[in-house]
């Protein structure tokens, strides 16, 4: 059974689903950030696999573009994480709904 | 035959990981689990035949940010998340049916993507990196170079929100 555009495609939306999951029921920002990691890494997976499908390295280009910006995103997120712990001691959503203190 | 077989194991060894990273309890499991699934992707990506993605993938996102992963939650040590009660899951049965509304609709929703198939007999040219880093240096010479400058804002970001204030 040779494998399509179609398996990877199909890999590529059950990654983005559990990662949706993740976002939406876990309550700790760190869970949160570990789910956005995996939606990241699904879109990132159907870019490969255009690439392949259409023979143009183009998709592949921007994975590597894609990695850089969620290389930066998560430390900038892991860093307001700290800071959070640092001032409430406290990183689960509950703690952080209202802005004012 | 090979290439089926290597896909399946890689793909239910992501599934498998991804769904321990959502469902588990201490931070560092999920941590760990997430690397699994970064090197399963990387499995996957070399099926695709992007080696450098794949290496890039390895050494930049398992390698680096994952490790910045672990640094914090080993910083902050912080509790066991409790999974047991209705009040867990409910929003999570709410959010499986939306998932599965997302692949519904990707199975009978794009009708008008499957019409104009795209052969996959292409000839694929081979993510190799003198074939990537051709196309990063000539056509994407100013993303490259951007992505430098939105790394460098990254750091300064960071270290102006970890600062400890006076």
């Amino acid at each position: 059974m040779t494998i399509t555009l179609d398996h990877y495609l199909a890999l590529s939306a059950v990654l983005f689903a559990i990662g949706m999951v993740g976002i939406i029921v876990r309550r700790n920002l760190i869970m949160i950030l570990l789910s956005l990691e995996i939606i990241l890494n699904a879109a990132n997976l159907a870019f490969v696999a255009f690439s392949k499908n259409l023979g143009d390295l183009q998709g592949q280009v921007f994975v590597f573009f894609t990695i850089t910006v969620a290389a930066a995103e998560v430390a900038v997120g892991l860093a307001l994480v700290v800071a959070l712990h640092r001032n409430r001691q406290d990183v689960s959503t509950d703690a952080v709904k209202e802005l004012k203190w | 035959m090979s290439e089926a077989i290597a896909f399946y194991t890689l793909a239910v060894l992501s599934v498998g990981t991804a769904l321990a990273v959502i469902l588990a309890r201490r931070a560092i499991t999920a941590v760990l689990s997430l690397v699994a699934l970064m090197f399963a992707l990387a499995g996957v990506f070399v099926l695709c035949q992007a080696y450098f993605i794949a290496a890039i993938q390895v050494i930049v996102y398992a390698g680096a940010v994952m490790v910045l992963f672990l640094f914090v939650v080993m910083l902050l040590n912080l509790e066991d998340e409790a999974l047991s009660g209705v009040k867990v899951w409910l929003p999570r049965a709410f959010a499986g049916g939306v998932a599965l509304l997302f692949l519904a609709q990707w199975r009978w929703g794009a009708q008008g993507i499957k019409g104009m198939a795209i052969p996959d007999t292409v000839a694929t040219r081979v993510g190799s990196i003198q074939a990537v880093g051709q196309l990063l240096f000539t056509e994407y010479l100013v993303p490259f170079e951007v992505a430098s400058l939105l790394i460098l804002s990254a750091i300064v970001g960071v270290v102006i929100l970890a600062k400890k204030e006076k």
